[in-house]
């Protein structure tokens, strides 16, 4: 009996074996970490004429609910209209590898792209070159039926508020439209109007976005909270916050012809 | 006075002689005493790819307290320097002709400190409000359980046996991420594992 048990036990250390050996839980990646994660889902977007009707579902703060996470990509995967997926910040909770893995494995199942942006707590530890082996650099952009997505980090508490986050040399070489793309989208994770947000930059920022030509909306997340859609001085650029995954609710976000609906759906 | 003077040098040299005998006799038991029952070299474990330690056998032989250092090189996810205390309880000894020692299961408990400027025991509090990120970054709780195989040597030497182990840890983060994902997760996935070699003094 004794030994019956012993050797349920090995067999559980070699169960464990497929994968496991573990240097440290702040390493940065292993041998099974995927890479450049983002680029690679930007390639599969199909091309798409420039005023179609385009479909965004929009959510952050995944952290480590992987339950909410999952019905998140059955719901989407079960609906046929939406173009692709915007997780907005807070992909893990401790910056650990285990996490962003963990949430990838799920994301990774949606038949549609899903494209990454940076969260506070992702930079947290060696979160911040997790983010980057994984999912690419942490201010990028991409273009989509006519429209240039900027995405870029908002997260100036994890930098001491030293007013280099936002980048606004960054935003404003990227915040321009080009011959393909004349409207834009922002994504980022801290809203501007938060208290995480470096505040000697807040007004900068807000006043960069409305005074973008083209600049559709500038959406975040972050606060774990009904959907909210707040304007600079009440008029301009809309600055929509959504509600967060692991609070059951996405921002599905409509475009035409850079008109823009945001509608919260929980699930 | 003349004859008294031999016994007297005889005297001082006893003296001295004992002296530098029961000093020599001190300091040899002072580094006895601090001599490691034990190194040891390990693969993985979430103590570094290749860790080092020493250890000391306490209760009988029954559980050993050690100190080891590791690191992480760039390539394999690093660079990281991790220092670790770990306490083993080997609770069940398999005795095989006296060759071999079996210890099924050994129930380990280790904290490991990862050092640099990524990592700190507590958030800024001037950043931070206090609780914003309630853990350390720095310090991870590890609990686990080993599994050993000694092979005790019969060779008149110092070195009385060795052990090849292997040990399964999760730690404080990852088991907080497992209760709350109890029913998505296995219980086996938050665990992860490191091998080793022991030689026992």
């Amino acid at each position: 009996m004794f030994y019956r048990k012993i050797c349920l036990f090995l067999l559980f250390i070699s169960f464990c074996g497929c994968n496991a050996d573990e240097y440290s839980p702040n390493q940065k990646f292993n041998s099974s970490t995927p890479i450049n994660v983002n680029a690679r889902e930007i390639n599969t977007l199909p091309s798409k004429a420039a005023g179609t009707t385009i479909k965004i579902a929009v959510s952050g703060d995944t952290q480590r609910n992987y339950k909410e996470s999952e019905d998140f990509v059955a719901l989407i995967n079960s609906r046929k209209d939406i173009d692709f997926v915007i997780l907005n910040g807070d992909i893990s909770d401790f910056g650990l590898l285990l996490e962003f893995n963990g949430i990838y494995k799920k994301y990774d199942k949606l038949t549609i792209p899903f494209i990454s942006v940076i969260g506070n707590h992702d930079l947290v530890a060696n979160g911040s070159d997790v983010y980057k082996r994984m999912f690419g650099d942490l201010n990028f952009t991409f273009n989509y039926a006519g429209i240039k997505f900027v995405c870029h980090d908002t997260n100036g508490r994890e930098y001491d508020f030293n007013g280099t986050t936002p980048n606004l040399e960054w935003l404003r070489k990227n915040l321009t439209a080009d011959l393909k793309a004349d409207r834009l989208v922002a994504f980022s994770h801290v809203p501007p109007t938060d208290g995480d947000f470096d505040p000697i930059l807040a007004d900068p920022y807000q006043n960069l976005i409305n005074q973008t030509p083209g600049m559709i909306a500038s959406i975040h997340s972050h606060q774990h909270q009904p959907q909210i859609i707040r304007y600079q001085n009440g008029t301009g650029v809309p600055f929509i916050v959504t509600n967060a995954i692991i609070k059951r609710a996405f921002t599905l976000i409509t475009i035409t012809n850079g008109q823009i609906v945001a509608e919260e759906i929980n699930f | 006075m003349d004859k008294l003077l031999p016994k007297k040098l005889i005297f001082r040299f006893v003296v001295i002689l004992g002296l530098l005998t029961s000093s020599a006799y001190a300091q040899k038991s002072f580094l006895k005493r601090i001599e490691p029952d034990q190194v040891n070299l390990q693969y993985a474990g979430s103590i570094g790819y290749f860790s080092g330690g020493i250890g000391y056998n306490l209760l009988n032989e029954k559980a050993t307290l050690s100190a080891h250092y590791g690191y992480v090189p760039k390539n394999k996810g690093g660079w990281m320097s991790i220092f670790t205390a770990k306490f083993e309880y080997k609770p069940f000894a398999i005795n095989i002709k006296e060759k071999i020692i079996i210890h099924p299961i050994n129930p380990v408990f280790f904290p490991s400190y990862t050092s640099g400027d990524n990592f700190d025991y507590q958030f800024k509090t001037s950043q931070y409000k206090e609780g914003y990120y309630f853990w350390s970054s720095a310090l991870r709780l590890h609990l686990g359980a080993g599994t050993e195989v000694k092979i005790i040597s019969h060779l008149n030497s110092s070195l009385k046996s060795v052990s090849l182990y292997a040990e399964a840890n999760t730690n404080d983060l990852y088991a907080i991420s497992w209760l709350e994902n109890r029913t998505t997760t296995p219980f086996y996935e938050m665990f992860k594992l490191g091998y080793g070699v022991r030689v026992n003094f």
